[in-house]
């Protein structure tokens, strides 16, 4: 059996010593919720580093991708317009045309895909139910999240109370 | 801790001179037979363009170092504070830089080359003596006469003033940057540094107007028909990340050498993310000056590109590429920009490419269909490299790597990333 236990901190600074000291006496902190980023949290809990910026390659490429691909059929193949002159039957001659579009449709698809990738991946799409712990962490409070075994719980809590956590929750997970 | 100007070092910056030398000849002995466009851009005007170009390069490198020094005081920024030091080295070549530029101009105005057009008197005259028209009058340069000239022919009287306040200013802001560095050593508060925010506010003002006019003055105005507005910033770009490259370089170098412990990888990943947003700074001003000329097809705008696409396609592409794709592609992840032997090998490829760059505007302009970039100009381009990291590293030994009594050394010291 292992239980969960919230400590909450009033402060930042509290709460990154307070991790600090947590780990380095080998517990594993599972997460920390903020109402805002707290600099050096991530590292100190050890987060996996992000894949965000993996998906937002993707959908750059995919925005490039389809914003040459589209422009093509528009301006070359499907109706071949003569604006000053400029070659219009052939993408890569008539190239610097179309990239102020390309650029605008990359950081378009760039932006939006890793916004939605985000929310989806955090569960905080609009109409989603909210998962923390502590509503009071949207607000002005800090909650850090650790999962002990039920025979260590004791000693854990009293460490937590050591760093100055003001409150102390546990359920079982 | 202090570097000193080891005579390994001193022996390296005197290799590259060396080497440099000897390209150079090789350079004019296999070009003794080269076909040049005309009389007018012979083998005389290809050296005097390579001395402009070189010469405005390294003013440009130090140039760039000195406005992003005066940017930390502005912004207030704490992050450069540990490596101030080489910021403060890199711009004690500016004097000389300026000094080249200087010799440049003035033997032109002696018609000691045919560099700059507008130099010729010949074309503000409208009527020769006999009443008839003259053959060599240029309406468009007499109508810029009053911007190069105090009278009506061609003495370049106001350029030189602009020149030489605009410069002198600089000069005097500089000098008084790397004394005050010394005298907060000695005395400590908040005093001087105040003073320094103050004149590095006015400094940046002025190098607003002081970089654009420059650049115009002494590069655009060698197609003296063609104008293109940003053509400041454009240049402005060039410089800006050809100094955060020297600096970056300088920094990997001392730190091969067992100094600057105290610069972290957060400093590095800092220098990494300018290297990495000043390419695409360039690159976004190279495309909009590029792109407009190009779809709107004026026959006076068109001028030059026509001259680089025909005779230069490879060099302006290559160049263009290179610039834009190699940092986009290698220093895109995070990881990347604090690796510093990749910084290192980038950093390289792309301050030659922007040399490559700014010979470009030059080279075409003043050697018509018949300039090349070749063993003549990179063995300057190495003479110009080797005295200025002579006289950069000497500057370097003179005073204490790390500032002492600068407010923000340690938040600087103690950089969060």
């Amino acid at each position: 059996m292992s239980t969960v236990i919230y400590a909450m901190y009033d402060d930042d600074h509290v709460l990154l010593d307070g991790a600090k000291k947590v780990v380095s006496k080998g517990i594993h902190v599972t997460d920390v919720f903020s109402p805002f980023p707290v600099h050096g949290i991530d590292d100190v809990i050890g987060v996996r580093k992000t894949r965000l910026a993996i998906c937002a390659f993707i959908y750059g490429l995919t925005g490039m991708s389809l914003a040459l691909i589209g422009m093509r059929y528009f301006m070359i193949v499907d109706w071949p317009m003569n604006i000053g002159g400029k070659p219009n039957f052939s993408l890569l001659q008539n190239l610097p045309a179309f990239i102020p579009i390309t650029f605008e449709f990359t950081v378009f698809c760039t932006a939006h895909g890793m916004a939605l990738t985000y929310m989806l991946r955090n569960k905080t799409l609009p109409g989603m139910k909210a998962k923390n712990p502590d509503p009071r962490t949207t607000d002005d409070k800090f909650v850090m999240e650790i999962h002990v075994e039920e025979s260590k719980e004791a000693e854990v809590i009293a460490l937590l109370k050591e760093t100055g956590a003001i409150e102390i929750n546990k359920k079982a997970a | 801790m202090e570097y000193t100007f080891s005579s390994k070092a001193k022996r390296f910056t005197l290799l590259l001179v060396v080497a440099g030398i000897l390209l150079f000849g090789l350079g004019l002995a296999l070009d003794s037979n080269y076909q040049y466009a005309d009389e007018h851009s012979g083998l005389g005007q290809r050296l005097w363009a390579d001395l402009l170009g070189n010469g405005f390069f390294f003013f440009g490198v130090s140039f760039g170092a000195l406005f992003f020094l005066g940017l930390q005081y502005v912004t207030e920024s704490a992050y450069t504070i540990v490596y101030k030091r080489i910021l403060e080295a890199v711009i004690t070549w500016f004097p000389i830089g300026a000094g080249v530029l200087l010799f440049v101009i003035v033997a032109g105005l002696a018609h000691q080359h045919h560099l700059y057009h507008w130099m010729d008197p010949d074309v503000y005259v409208e009527k020769l003596e006999n009443g008839a028209l003259n053959p060599a009058y240029d309406s468009i340069i007499s109508h810029k006469a009053h911007y190069f000239n105090f009278g009506s022919s061609a003495d370049g009287g106001f350029l030189l003033l602009r020149f030489v306040g605009f410069v002198g200013a600089f000069i005097y802001v500089a000098m008084k940057f790397r004394k005050r560095s010394l005298q907060e050593d000695a005395e400590g508060g908040t005093k001087l540094h105040f003073k320094n925010i103050a004149m590095a506010a006015g400094f940046l003002v002025a190098f607003g107007y002081g970089s654009s006019v420059l650049a115009w003055d002494l590069i655009m105005s060698l197609d003296v028909h063609w104008f293109s507005t940003l053509f400041g910033w454009y240049v402005f770009s060039g410089i800006w990340i050809s100094g955060i490259i020297m600096t970056i370089c300088l920094l990997i170098y001392l730190q091969s050498q067992g100094l600057m412990s105290w610069v972290k990888k957060g400093h590095i990943h800092d220098l990494g993310k300018w290297m990495f947003a000043l390419s695409f700074l360039w690159t976004y001003l190279w495309f909009a000056q590029f792109m407009l000329i190009w779809y709107a097809d004026i026959p006076e705008e068109v001028a030059p590109y026509v001259a680089r696409l025909k005779d230069y396609k490879f060099e302006l592409f290559t160049m263009m590429l290179v610039n834009f794709a190699l940092p986009m592609l290698f220093l895109m992840d995070a990881d990347a920009k604090k690796k510093k032997g990749l910084l290192l090998v980038v950093g390289i490829i792309i301050f030659i490419s922007h040399w490559v760059d700014l010979q470009l505007l030059i080279i075409p302009s003043t050697m018509k269909e018949a300039g090349k970039i070749g063993l003549v100009e990179f063995g300057m381009f190495l003479m110009f490299l080797g005295a200025f990291l002579f006289v950069v590293l000497k500057a370097l030994a003179g005073r204490p790597l790390l500032v002492k009594n600068h407010p923000y050394l340690e938040e600087s010291k103690n950089l969060y990333h």
